[in-house]
């Protein structure tokens, strides 16, 4: 019975070139002769079966919304990833930004102003030349003033 | 081309002989590898009209054509739109044809065909195209690896598993 052919060898010898032992082992016993036999009893049914048309199927109606949920998955996915993405990229939220660049110009423009104030200050202070530069054209224009309202006289 | 003859500005007769020839046979084949004979007769379509856009330069049309439906159905069958579009199957809503007058006997044949048909749809996608080729098609061992691009050892390996799960599918019929 250990020297019988197994079910592989059977198989190799329908479709391959058969071997000069196997063929002798067949021939000399039954068993595997009948194992054989109905090896290719049962492929000539297989055979005769496939090449009938297939059978129809018919598809469970239930199921049908099952198609449609890896679409509807997939892009909820997207979706999400999507919003989490432009969440993620849009720059940080800066409430006071518009205020201190206002804060930032008023600063500047104090500090101008305040050094004009320091140097209007030591002008006043002590005796710099550009104190006759600053005085003359307001005398100049309070003289040419008075000479107007003369000739208009 | 070598077998046929079939090359670009060829005679359109040597196509259509070839066409009418083979056209038949790898439908069948499409059906098996498909499981679907509307499936089946596109791709054999698409397989004639790359035999016109592009013929083999060496070897046989028949076995270029074969391995080119073989490969197109593996193809198809792996497309995402071919696996969305299938439906589920529901294994108690099949109908069945059968010629059989007999209402025992039709009851029976059909039966016996849904097994058969459901053993070989259960088959693992390489398992159904060796079996197709070495069983139906009857091509060696040596060049369904070709087709395949498996080794010989491979090969028999899946057409051992085919024939048994296909055997073990008959069970009472046996």
């Amino acid at each position: 019975m250990t020297r019988c052919l197994s079910d592989d060898a059977l198989v190799e010898l329908r479709y391959e070139k058969p071997s000069v032992e196997h063929l002798a082992h067949v021939s000399t016993c039954g068993l595997c002769a009948d194992r054989y036999q109905g090896l290719v009893r049962d492929l000539a049914v297989i055979t005769g079966e496939l090449q009938s048309p297939p059978p129809l199927r018919r598809f469970a109606p239930r199921r049908a919304y099952a198609r449609w949920v890896p679409l509807a998955t997939a892009a909820a996915a997207a979706a999400v990833v999507l919003i989490g993405e432009a969440a993620l990229s849009r720059p940080p939220v800066r409430p006071l930004s518009s205020e201190a660049a206002m804060n930032a110009d008023v600063v500047s423009f104090l500090r101008d102003v305040a050094a004009v104030l320091d140097d209007t200050s030591a002008v006043a202070g002590g005796g710099d030349p550009r104190d006759t530069d600053f005085a003359e054209p307001v005398s100049a224009i309070a003289f040419a003033g008075d000479q107007a309202g003369g000739h208009d006289e | 081309m070598g077998g046929a003859g079939t090359s670009r500005g060829a005679p359109d007769a040597e196509f259509d002989t070839l066409y009418r020839a083979q056209f038949p046979r790898l439908v069948r084949l499409c059906r098996l590898l498909l499981d679907d004979p509307t499936e089946a007769q596109d791709v054999v379509q698409e397989v004639f009209v790359k035999l016109m856009a592009g013929p083999p330069a060496t070897g046989a049309a028949t076995a270029w054509l074969t391995r080119v439906a073989v490969n197109v159905c593996h193809d198809r069958r792996r497309s995402w739109w071919w696996r969305w579009t299938r439906h589920r199957e529901d294994p108690g809503a099949i109908n069945l044809v059968a010629t059989d007058p007999t209402p025992e006997r039709e009851s029976l044949g059909g039966e016996l065909g849904t097994q058969v048909w459901n053993a070989f749809r259960a088959l693992p996608r390489r398992q159904r195209e060796v079996f197709a080729l070495r069983h139906f098609e009857e091509w060696p061992t040596a060049q369904v690896a070709e087709a395949l691009g498996l080794s010989s050892g491979t090969v028999k390996q899946h057409l051992f598993r085919a024939v048994h799960s296909m055997r073990k599918a008959l069970g009472d019929y046996r």
